[in-house]
């Protein structure tokens, strides 16, 4: 039995240097996030993926470093409890732990930097970059690391390097130092700093068959109050991995709050822990990682499951981490998140994944976000990845194609973005060998991405500046709602905002924006997507069952979806969450499809869940998915009537030949165009219709009119018009031109006051029919 | 009227969810079965041309939202149609009981007169093992003859083994022929959309 659950100095010794067999993370797409798809392996594998980072430490065996605590025997560790005391040792491990983190993200920042330029001069002189990653694949990813130029290592690396000889002198002087609340780490980054311990910590404990009967290993923490904590921590960390994400956080918390009362004081302070998080799923998992493994460019990273279950397990992980710190004492010394500011802006508290908000640290966030851009056209993302992917009825995707895409994305791309993971699942495995293609259009896509991210980055700097908005501020918001609409200063900001979103919101910012844009992020409660999930009692048979009917028809050709795809557990929760929040609503078609679509952005399903209720709620019109779809319904005759008004020529065709309009747009409507478009229109619309609202909806209609002019006039069937414009996934519209005509050539025309007069007219006019 | 030559017939098929009209659908239009297609929302359109007595007519099926809720479409969508086929799945017995409900708000919707509009009542996954069966034959066909004087053509099928549904669609093309000739004047009365947005445009300019 290895004494693995001492904590921390598994993740010192064996996280950045044990050299795991490489066996596919990928667990199958038919492992949902309700199993038990996190094996230990699958975790170590994934901190594994940060080892290329200590390439100078990585020959040495697991044995010979220092810290490697967790081979000990058990003696040895107690001895060391009573020489030093519980405290003092946690803290020091908790030290190293910190301290080694921001020695990644030193390197982490020194490697993308690196890539950055590289992508600059490929760039410059008109190299194909895949053609560059291709190669670089083929070489050992160690070469790929800096290890002559080694950033500014923190003072304290003596953890690092393991040069000295003996365990125990070096954890002797270790703790001798006076403890001093590191400085340059931000209380904020601290708790993120501890999450990998922690995931380690699960993963051994949980290797380790049947660990709370393992005395020793607990006995590593000393007070019994701790050891308590701990051992519940394990469980609940196992329960966690047996199941999904959400709802461990409560066993967590019950466990820990049974365990220790003085940990309600810190509870304040653990929501805001978790709402940071919430709000930053997808920058949150392994960054680093991603960047070495993709630097290898082994495509198959981790898969969807994994990262999303790290994600999760970040908030989970955190909370009770931090719980479990502020037991271990630290007197009021503040290792609770909402402390101080740090005093060094920049250093790495980037840790091991993105897991802070870039607003903590806009100057190296942004490089992060440009060396992205460089790496990874979005237009990749675009076309192929998840949202090429979706419901285009007529083009299934084969394998080879998901699988050049896959391969086109450069470096960083793959993993911080669970997404295409999530996209690609386990389809890809044994695709690995397939000949890279990449045409000049991408890489043109690419740099537009590039730019717009640039443009992006500009606008949030200057935001901040203006403001003097600190890290502690935003609290992983981008910090929209501090464009304000009012004033002189406060249009232009969001006129300005709102060009910056026409050209298409970058994809790394994507989610964020779209959470905050859409407001939907206010609606975030913490515990209720779990509450709402764990309800049993209700009446709601005819929403389950039609939902259950549904999910497995939503989006048929997308991998993560498609009748058994890893998204649909996902996607049914979030809508049963939906159906109870909202029993008159319940569900409606059409919402089925927005979810899934949310979900090819959303790792986390509860920032989908709170899209789809901001959707419904905040950004269409009441009654949209009412029973009687009322609003809906009254919509086509309002678009109609636009149609008459300014396409009258369109409108006279349609008429000549008895189409009914509304049959077709209604569909448009109520799936918000996320199945009726290419995808990557889809999500650019979704860009403008949480900026500009409802009226969105409207003048996209009316721009596919318009734009489709020619075949619409050219059709001289109603039938060939349905069959046309029921059915345009496939057709290929300039997205640029197509978001810039729907953005401004009916902002005149199409208000939501004009939209609202003839809504209401509509509406009567339904009604009166109905009574008739 | 436009010139058309072609004949063209509009067949709005009905159901509950999940019974299998779009997969009936795609299995006459384009021979083949998917358990892949998406949830209906609203309604979708296929086209087919058909030879019926050596007359050449184009087939406009409106597949329709099964949800309880996009019934309330139904004067969108069942606006001109020419027959309605109604599915249920015969090894659900509460989408058999439906039947009626849609064939009721069908009429109700488009004012049709109950005796002549032509219906054809479609038992669907008859693949399906037959102890899984909740709706028998005998109770499908006793429902048809109960509703004296009406139009009602009655078929078991299998869409994911092609099982009848050409003949399906034969005969709906035939009841829908038949049906045609009122069409006209059902076209130039439902002209509502027209009504619709005039006083639309009026009332708006009154507010401006």
């Amino acid at each position: 039995m290895q004494p693995s659950v001492s904590d921390s100095s598994v993740y010192l010794s064996s996280a950045p240097t044990k050299p795991i067999a490489s066996g596919s993370v990928a667990t199958g797409i038919d492992s949902m996030p309700s199993k038990v798809d996190i094996t230990p392996c699958d975790l170590l594998e994934n901190s594994k993926s940060s080892a290329p980072l200590f390439v100078e430490c990585n020959q040495e065996s697991l044995h010979s470093i220092p810290g490697s605590l967790h081979l000990v025997p058990d003696a040895s560790i107690e001895r060391l409890i009573e020489k030093h005391g519980a405290v003092n040792l946690l803290r020091q491990l908790a030290k190293d732990v910190a301290e080694r983190d921001s020695f990644i993200s030193d390197l982490k920042f020194h490697f993308e930097s690196r890539e950055y330029v590289f992508r600059e001069l490929l760039r410059e002189h008109g190299l194909d970059p895949v053609l560059a990653n291709t190669k670089l694949s083929q070489r050992h990813s160690a070469s790929f690391f800096p290890s002559s130029q080694e950033p500014s290592i923190p003072e304290n690396p003596s953890s690092l390097t393991g040069e000295k000889p003996h365990l125990y002198a070096r954890i002797d002087s270790a703790i001798n130092e006076p403890f001093t609340p590191s400085d340059r780490l931000s209380p904020s980054s601290l708790v993120p700093l501890l999450k990998l311990p922690a995931l380690d910590h699960a993963v051994s404990s949980s290797s380790s068959s049947d660990l709370p009967s393992d005395p020793n290993s607990a006995s590593y923490i000393a007070s019994s109050k701790q050891k308590a904590s701990s051992l519940k921590l394990t469980s609940s960390l196992k329960k966690f991995y047996s199941w999904t994400s959400s709802s461990s956080l409560q066993h967590t918390r019950e466990n820990l709050h049974d365990s220790t009362s003085s940990l309600r004081d810190h509870d304040p302070s653990l929501l805001s822990s978790s709402k940071f998080f919430r709000s930053s799923p997808r920058c949150s998992t392994p960054s680093v990682s991603s960047t070495f493994v993709s630097a290898t460019s082994e495509p198959e990273v981790e898969t969807y499951s994994v990262s999303t279950k790290n994600s999760s397990s970040n908030k989970n992980l955190r909370s009770s981490l931090s719980k479990l710190l502020s037991t271990s004492n630290l007197n009021n010394k503040p290792l609770s998140l909402s402390s101080t500011a740090p005093s060094m802006p920049s250093i790495g508290s980037v840790e091991l994944g993105n897991m802070i908000p870039k607003e903590t640290q806009p100057p190296s966030m942004r490089n992060d976000w440009k060396d992205y851009l460089d790496n990874n056209s979005k237009e990749i993302l675009d076309q192929f990845g998840f949202l090429q992917k979706r419901p285009s009825h007529d083009t299934p995707l084969c394998p080879e194609d998901i699988k050049l895409n896959q391969k086109q994305t450069l470096s960083f791309y793959e993993s911080n973005y669970g997404l295409v993971d999530d996209f690609f699942g386990n389809e890809l495995d044994g695709l690995n060998d397939s000949p890279l293609l990449l045409n000049k259009k991408d890489i043109l896509l690419d740099m537009k991405e590039s730019t717009r991210q640039k443009n992006w980055s500009l606008f949030f700097q200057r935001l901040y500046k203006k403001y003097k908005i600190t890290d502690e501020d935003t609290i992983g918001l981008l910090g929209i709602s501090s464009i304000g609409v009012k004033g002189r200063h406060g249009k232009k900001r969001w006129h300005k905002f709102r060009e910056l979103v026409k050209n298409g919101v970058p994809l790394c910012y994507k989610a964020k924006v779209w959470l905050e844009c859409s407001g939907a992020y206010q609606l975030h409660s913490p515990g209720y997507y779990e509450e709402l999930l764990s309800r049993t009692d209700e009446v709601e048979s005819a929403s389950v069952a039609q939902i259950d009917m549904d999910i497995n028809r939503t989006m048929a050709k997308n991998v993560f979806f498609g009748g058994k795809g890893p998204g649909i557990p996902k996607l049914r929760r979030i809508l049963v969450a939906y159906s109870r929040h909202n029993p008159h609503i319940g569900y409606c078609q059409g919402m089925n499809v927005i979810g899934a679509f949310l979900l090819l952005l959303y790792a986390s399903e509860e920032d989908a869940f709170y899209m789809l209720m901001s959707i419904i709620e905040n950004v269409l019109p009441p009654k949209y998915f009412t029973p009687d779809l009322m609003t809906s319904r009254a919509d086509q005759l309002v678009l109609k009537s636009f149609v008459k008004e300014s396409l009258p020529e369109i409108y006279s065709h349609l008429e000549l030949l008895g189409v009914d309009l509304d049959a077709i747009s209604f569909h448009w409507f109520l799936s918000v165009y996320t199945d009726t478009l290419p995808t990557n229109i889809s999500f650019r619309i979704f860009d403008m219709l949480f900026c500009d609202g409802y009226v969105c909806l409207f003048r996209v209609a009316l721009t596919i009119l318009k734009s489709l002019k020619q075949q619409i006039l050219a059709c001289n069937s109603s039938s060939a018009i349905y069959s046309f414009l029921s059915d345009l996934v496939q057709y290929s519209f300039q997205p640029d031109s197509f978001i810039k005509e729907a953005a401004d050539r009916w902002s005149k025309l199409v208000t939501e006051k004009s939209i609202e007069r003839k809504r209401n007219l509509a509406i009567s006019s339904l009604n009166l029919a109905v009574n008739y | 009227m436009s010139a058309q030559k072609r004949v063209f017939l509009k067949v709005v098929i009905l159901g509950d969810s999940g019974v299998g009209k779009t997969c009936l659908m795609n299995q006459f239009v384009n021979q083949k079965f998917s358990r892949e297609y998406k949830a209906t929302i609203g309604a979708d359109f296929l086209t087919k041309d058909v030879v019926v007595d050596d007359k050449l007519v184009t087939l406009q099926l409106w597949d329709t939202a099964g949800q309880e809720r996009f019934q309330s479409l139904g004067m969108a969508f069942y606006r001109g149609a020419d027959c309605c086929v109604i599915v249920y799945n015969v090894n659900n017995s509460k989408s058999f009981d439906s039947v009626e409900n849609w064939r009721q708000e069908f009429l109700y919707q488009t004012s049709q007169d109950e005796c002549a509009f032509p219906f054809i009542i479609v038992g669907n996954q008859i693949d399906k093992d037959a102890s899984k069966r909740a709706v028998s034959l005998h109770r499908a066909l006793d429902y048809c003859k109960s509703k004296h004087g009406s139009n009602m053509i009655h078929f078991e099928a299998s869409a994911k083994e092609n099982t009848n549904v050409t003949d399906l669609f034969e005969t709906v093309s035939r009841l829908a022929l038949e049906n045609e000739s009122s069409r006209d004047d059902f076209v130039n009365d439902f002209s509502e959309p027209l009504l619709l947005s005039k006083p639309l445009n009026n009332t708006s300019s009154c507010n401006c």
